[in-house]
């Protein structure tokens, strides 16, 4: 008996250290998890905006409050909420005092959505009805809008802008938005 | 030197016509230079009109639809300046013809419709000479305002305004024919606007634009033709989304055409483009923002050589003053008329792209 004592006795201090190094790593693990919830991983998106001189869009990149990655890569269910995150964050203009917005105030995205690699950006009436004008101004905020999609979302090949819902043959009267655009290289200027 | 008189339009079957609710033509006037006669029909309010060259028969023939001469005058008037030998109207189904008689059948004709007041003008000069159309569109209008500038000046009146200087000064200098997409404050749309260059087979589409931008820093000069590597990698596009079904052949053919035509059409812009630029920057010395390509609406659906001007910016309030001032906007004309009658000057001594265009637009006719 004695003997069996010494034995449970001499593993005792043995057990404890295994069970100890478990709720360690155990511990270790949930507190790592938490970390990583609490540091959300963070998406950076690449926003155009207009230089002073409406020549060129320069990208401002902008640290976003959702995770795109895997919608910047492919296709997916989340691919629409992304797009209008993005969207939601070219509106609100640069963070630069250097670049200027170029997309009229009051204009919202209502809807976004994607088909056939195209994704159609569904504005409200003020991106056209509040528009500076010019064909300087209009190529800005056509190309900041489509440059932005395609330069975020490498499955999207195109962008069609929409007004409340409705095809529309140009914002200011001179660049044609009736069909989908491509992106447009040579009015990027910078990294 | 100048010979002038009045001819008086005849009111004869006026109630026959019974065009009541049409134009007047309040009489026609004459004019004798060295190198042409000049022939002026007044209006009371603007018509479209027709001209047509009877060469066999020494005539030429102007037809001004929905109009009718005011009562009780001449039905003929005798010019005998050595090219013109009379002028006759006559009321005809749809408006009025008017019919010149030439001493000979070398001669060119040019006209152009101005509307304040309201009048056609005819110049008809002596020998051939290479006329070209031209089609001038002044940027929006009606109800489309276009930018404003800080002041509230609209960028539609000052397009209008500018491409009737223009008109003025290209009918003064050449023979060519003036064509205004619109001569009032009226809205056209920008496929209608395309299509009236279009229409008339003109040589050259030249609008009038005044720009604006979200930064009131943004100033400048700069002109747009028709982008082709835009165009065709939005052609790739639609083949993306589009159905696979892809009837070969018929649709290759006519794409190699239309795309060789695009090419000749392209050069021409392009040449075009840099003629009216260079002007511009030089005679305003302004900020040279280049010649640049852009999918416009007008350009993309101008079959003829097509050039959008932007000539400052309303949103910069220094330029936005400058474009108030009648001297600048002379200015402004002044640079773009040359910039297209360099373009035509070198069309004519046959530089390259236009030489093959021209042998085109000849075989045509």
């Amino acid at each position: 008996m004695s003997r069996r004592k010494g034995r449970v006795s001499k593993a005792f201090p043995f057990l404890i250290a295994i069970l100890l190094a478990c709720g360690g790593i155990a511990g270790y693990i949930v507190g790592t998890r938490m970390k990583v919830k609490e540091e959300v991983p963070i998406s950076v998106a690449r926003l155009y905006f207009s230089d002073p001189q409406a020549e060129f869009l320069i990208p401002e990149e902008r640290k976003m409050g959702l995770d795109i990655e895997a919608e910047k890569r492919g296709f997916g269910p989340g691919t629409c909420k992304a797009i209008q995150a993005v969207i939601e964050e070219l509106i609100k203009g640069p963070s630069s005092p250097s670049l200027a917005a170029t997309i009229p105030k009051g204009t919202t995205l209502r809807n976004a959505f994607v088909s056939d690699h195209i994704a159609y950006l569904d504005f409200s009436k003020e991106l056209k009805t509040k528009h500076c004008g010019g064909s300087s101004g209009e190529l800005m905020t056509v190309y900041s809008i489509v440059n932005t999609i395609l330069d975020n979302f490498r499955y999207i090949k195109g962008v069609k802008i929409l007004i409340e819902g409705m095809d529309v043959e140009t914002l200011a009267g001179h660049l044609d938005i009736s069909k989908a655009l491509t992106k447009n290289d040579f009015i990027v200027k910078g990294p | 030197m100048v010979r002038s008189g009045f001819l008086i339009a005849l009111g004869l079957a006026l109630a026959l016509n019974g065009a009541s609710e049409g134009a007047t033509i309040s009489g026609a006037r004459y004019g004798t230079y060295p190198d042409r006669t000049r022939i002026v029909f007044d209006l009371d309010s603007l018509v479209p009109f027709k001209v047509k060259e009877l060469r066999g028969e020494k005539k030429v023939s102007v037809i001004l639809e929905n109009a009718s001469p005011s009562e009780g005058a001449p039905t003929t008037a005798s010019i005998e300046d050595g090219l013109v030998k009379t002028i006759t109207m006559e009321v005809v189904e749809g408006g009025t013809l008017a019919t010149i008689e030439l001493v000979t059948d070398s001669f060119t004709v040019s006209y152009f419709q101005l509307p304040s007041p309201p009048r056609v003008v005819l110049d008809i000069w002596k020998g051939k000479r290479r006329s070209f159309t031209i089609v001038l569109d002044p940027g929006h209008g009606g109800r489309d305002p276009g930018a404003k500038g800080p002041t509230g000046l609209k960028e539609k009146d000052v397009t209008l305004d500018i491409a009737k200087r223009v008109a003025e000064i290209l009918f003064e200098k050449t023979s060519d024919r003036i064509i205004l997409t619109r001569s009032d404050d009226r809205f056209v749309g920008l496929q209608d606007r395309a299509a009236i260059a279009n229409e008339n087979n003109a040589d050259m589409f030249v609008s009038i634009h005044v720009n604006a931008a979200p930064s009131r820093a943004a100033r400048g000069v700069e002109t747009f033709y028709q982008s082709v590597s835009l165009v065709e990698s939005s052609r790739l596009l639609e083949k993306l989304g589009g159905s696979s079904y892809d009837p070969k052949g018929r649709a290759e053919v006519s794409m190699a055409i239309e795309s060789l035509l695009k090419s000749k059409m392209q050069k021409g812009s392009v040449e075009l483009a840099i003629s009216i630029q260079d002007e511009l920057s030089r005679e305003l010395g302004v900020e040279n923002r280049g010649v640049k390509e852009a999918m416009f609406v007008v350009l993309r659906n101008s079959e003829v050589p097509a050039v959008l001007v932007e000539v400052g910016f309303i949103s910069n309030p220094s330029e936005e003053e400058k474009l108030k001032s009648q001297a600048y906007r002379d200015r402004i004309a002044k640079a773009i008329a040359s910039g297209i009658i360099k373009f035509r000057e070198s069309a004519i001594s046959g530089g390259e792209g236009s030489q093959a265009y021209e042998q085109e637009k000849g075989q045509g006719q």
